[in-house]
């Protein structure tokens, strides 16, 4: 071998690395296999997000760009519970009503009196809340987990899958995703200080009440909030569920309106479920 | 099972689907809240037109009902009453329309009003109206005719009513208490029965206290009572008729008896007799008779108590050694230890609502404490020096005991939730002791 021979050699290999390299990149480039990883797991890495809002359809009029192509309308994502009906008071036989006739005297105008310090529950910073309160334990929930006989880590990896879309635009859903998880953290803080849990035995505090609340955009409540069902009732504290149901009501009610994100409203806060769980109180 | 690799994203969405309804609602969850009394407002209670009662005028009157609605609700310990500083005077008409601008400004959760309002009988009608200030609706009304004399009867039926609907416990207000009454030097002490209201209020002495009166216990009827006296040195169990303000003995014979208690049908007396160096217990027809023997074993059975169905017994027993609590049929068969916990167990009760067992406990102290009727999850409620003789409300939420001071042998009422919260002081004129807690008046 001379030295152009071995020139030419060196020469060729060098180019058949090049050629190579050029194909494999080219490769690459056109063939596209799966993702490496799943990155979107990020995503869910936000305590505190209950199942079914772990993927929330991401907010309308948030980042724009981020809109996947959706399935199915967001609006109709929607189902307006079946109206239950709250449970009324009992109205019993219409015993000695004051017949409301004028009062005789005619009562003189009671000045309002400037109610004296009214136990205003202490408002946390919303957007102090909105950034760090969600508590760090994750708490394995009893009744749900077992439920689901899957562990919370797995649950909290999947609706990334799921949701529609999500590998074109992981970037932005994420966001959304975060935002929500906030904003369910922010709510939970607002309520949270206006729940006066009833007091009563163990066994009462284990029922759980859901309850459905629509918010106008102005934060103020669209419609009594209705309760859509009950869990951990047994026959020992059944009498106490009423009551259970209306402190949670009650919660709510005292702590309207709510000021809250106002571009997170639509597809957001406007339409909430509540899960009040007293027994995790201590 | 294996799933063939391809078909897991298909399994694991079916099973997302099913887990997760299509609900596009944002979930929140409240995992936690404040233990705190509720805010409610108990205003004056307006009457439509003044009128004199022997009682008091009717204008008057609806200012007092109204504070003994207001004194019920704060010691039950659940509700905060709000200040009268921070209430306005209602007028007849708004006692239907209350004025929920004001009230919901004043943070009061829950409004009571209510009238008073003279009968031409000479009666008074008590209206008594619980609102929910948030919802603006009404949740319960209730209308009481009463002699004046029995206006704070119709102010306690008015607390129970807004206790029951809005707890969801049993009512418990409208109630009375026996106990022993004490005066007197610690070497000779004068032990007098006395009855009064829950709250105290209308305390009268039924004993003169000539001889030691012990253990006194509310017939279901409310018109005996039965008790142990030391009659010529001798304790033995009684009746005593409130109407009459006669006594009697119950079992007519030479021995010692005692720790009486009525069945929850009144039919029957259960009660220990000593014979023989040994104390069983026996059971005995509240108008008298034959005693029957229910327990045999060698030791002192005592502090027998019925359960409120009547079907079981529970009564504490040194059998093994030290006093343990055990429970039994009422035909005196099937007879189980149930405490196992350190220390010894006396004087166990069995709670109104038929779930738990009150209990003194003996050892570092005497404490109040409640299990459950199988003897599971004990829990001691107080911790006084000598807090004993314990006695359930009529709902079964509250503990009646009384608690002697260390050194002075003084010893005064208390009560305690059955959380083991909200412990006061009775008030009674004098010391106090054994207090037995009626059922609910008709």
């Amino acid at each position: 071998m001379d030295r152009a021979e071995g020139a030419g050699l060196g020469v060729a290999l060098v180019a058949h690395v090049a050629l190579l390299a050029a194909m494999s990149l080219g490769l690459l480039n056109t063939v596209r296999p799966k993702p490496p990883k799943r990155e979107t797991m990020d995503v869910m890495l936000v305590d505190k997000v209950a199942l079914q809002s772990a993927m929330p359809k991401p907010a309308t009029d948030a980042p724009q760009a981020a809109q996947a192509p959706e399935i199915g309308p967001v609006k109709d994502a929607a189902p307006e519970p079946a109206p239950q009906p709250v449970p009324a008071p009992p109205k019993p036989a219409p015993t000695p009503a004051p017949t409301p006739k004028p009062a005789p005297t005619p009562a003189k105008p009671t000045p309002p009196t400037p109610a004296p310090a009214k136990p205003v529950p202490a408002k946390p910073a919303p957007a102090k809340a909105a950034e760090k309160t969600p508590p760090a334990t994750p708490k394995p929930e009893k009744g749900k987990a077992k439920a689901l006989a899957l562990g919370n880590d797995f649950l909290k990896g999947i609706p990334a899958e799921k949701s529609p879309g999500k590998a074109a635009v992981p970037r932005a859903a994420a966001v959304d995703a975060q935002a929500m998880a906030g904003l369910v953290a922010l709510i939970a803080s607002k309520v949270k200080p206006c729940y006066t849990v009833p007091a009563g035995g163990s066994d009462t505090q284990m029922i759980i009440s859901r309850v459905h609340l629509r918010l106008k955009k102005d934060g103020s409540i669209a419609a009594t909030p209705e309760v859509v069902g009950n869990s951990g009732v047994t026959p020992v504290n059944q009498p106490y569920v009423r009551q259970m149901n209306e402190a949670a009501v009650r919660a709510i009610q005292r702590c309207a309106a709510y000021n809250l994100p106002p571009e997170l409203y639509t597809g957001g806060w406007e339409d909430l479920i509540f899960t009040f769980r007293p027994s995790a109180m201590n | 099972m294996r799933l063939p690799f391809a078909l897991i994203p298909i399994a694991l969405t079916a099973m997302l689907s099913l887990a997760t309804p299509a609900a596009a609602q944002l979930e929140v969850d409240i995992n936690g809240g404040i233990a705190q009394p509720m805010p409610i407002a108990i205003p004056g209670m307006p009457t439509p037109a003044v009128a004199n009662t022997p009682a008091g005028d009717t204008a008057a009157l609806g200012q007092r009902v109204a504070e003994v609605v207001t004194s019920d609700l704060k010691n039950s310990g659940l509700f905060n009453p709000l200040p009268k500083s921070a209430l306005t005077t209602v007028t007849h008409p708004q006692v239907t329309a209350p004025d929920y601008i004001f009230w919901t400004q004043s943070g009061a959760q829950a409004l009571v009003q209510g009238f008073v309002q003279a009968n031409g009988d000479s009666t008074l009608t008590v209206g008594c109206y619980l609102y929910d200030v948030l919802a603006k609706k009404e949740l319960v009304r209730q209308g009481f005719v009463v002699t004046p004399a029995q206006w704070r009867r119709a102010a306690h039926k008015c607390a129970d009513t807004v206790y029951m609907r809005l707890t969801g416990e049993g009512a418990y207000f409208d109630s009375r208490v026996v106990y022993v009454s004490e005066s007197g030097p610690k070497t000779n002490r004068t032990k007098r029965l006395a009855i009064m209201d829950q709250d105290g209020a209308n305390h009268r002495f039924i004993t003169n206290g000539q001889t030691i009166v012990l253990t006194p216990r509310f017939a279901p009827n409310q018109q005996t009572i039965t008790y142990m006296s030391y009659t010529n040195n001798r304790p033995r169990i009684f009746v005593y008729d409130i109407g009459s303000g006669k006594q009697r003995l119950v079992v007519d014979q030479p021995t010692m008896t005692f720790a009486p208690r009525f069945s929850p049908d009144g039919r029957y007396i259960i009660f220990s007799m000593a014979v023989g160096g040994n104390t069983d217990i026996y059971r005995v027809s509240s108008s008298g008779g034959t005693p029957q023997r229910l327990t045999t074993s060698p030791g002192i059975d005592t502090g027998a108590s019925y359960s409120p169905d009547g079907s079981k017994i529970v009564f504490e027993s040194d059998r093994s050694g030290g006093q343990q609590i055990y429970v039994m049929n009422a035909d005196g068969s099937n007879q189980n230890r149930i405490s196992f916990g350190g220390g010894r167990y006396a004087t166990p009760v069995w709670s109104p609502r038929g779930d738990l067992i009150a209990f003194t406990k003996l050892g570092g102290g005497f404490h109040i404490g409640i299990m459950g009727i199988d003897g599971s999850g004990e829990k001691v409620l107080t911790n006084g020096w000598q807090d004993e003789g314990p006695s359930w409300s009529p709902n079964g939420r509250v503990i009646m005991f009384f608690r002697t001071g260390q050194g002075s042998g003084k010893a005064d009422l208390w009560s305690v939730d059955l959380t083991g919260v909200n412990e006061r002081a009775i008030p009674t004129p004098l010391d106090g002791s054994d207090p037995a807690w009626g059922p609910l008046l008709p």
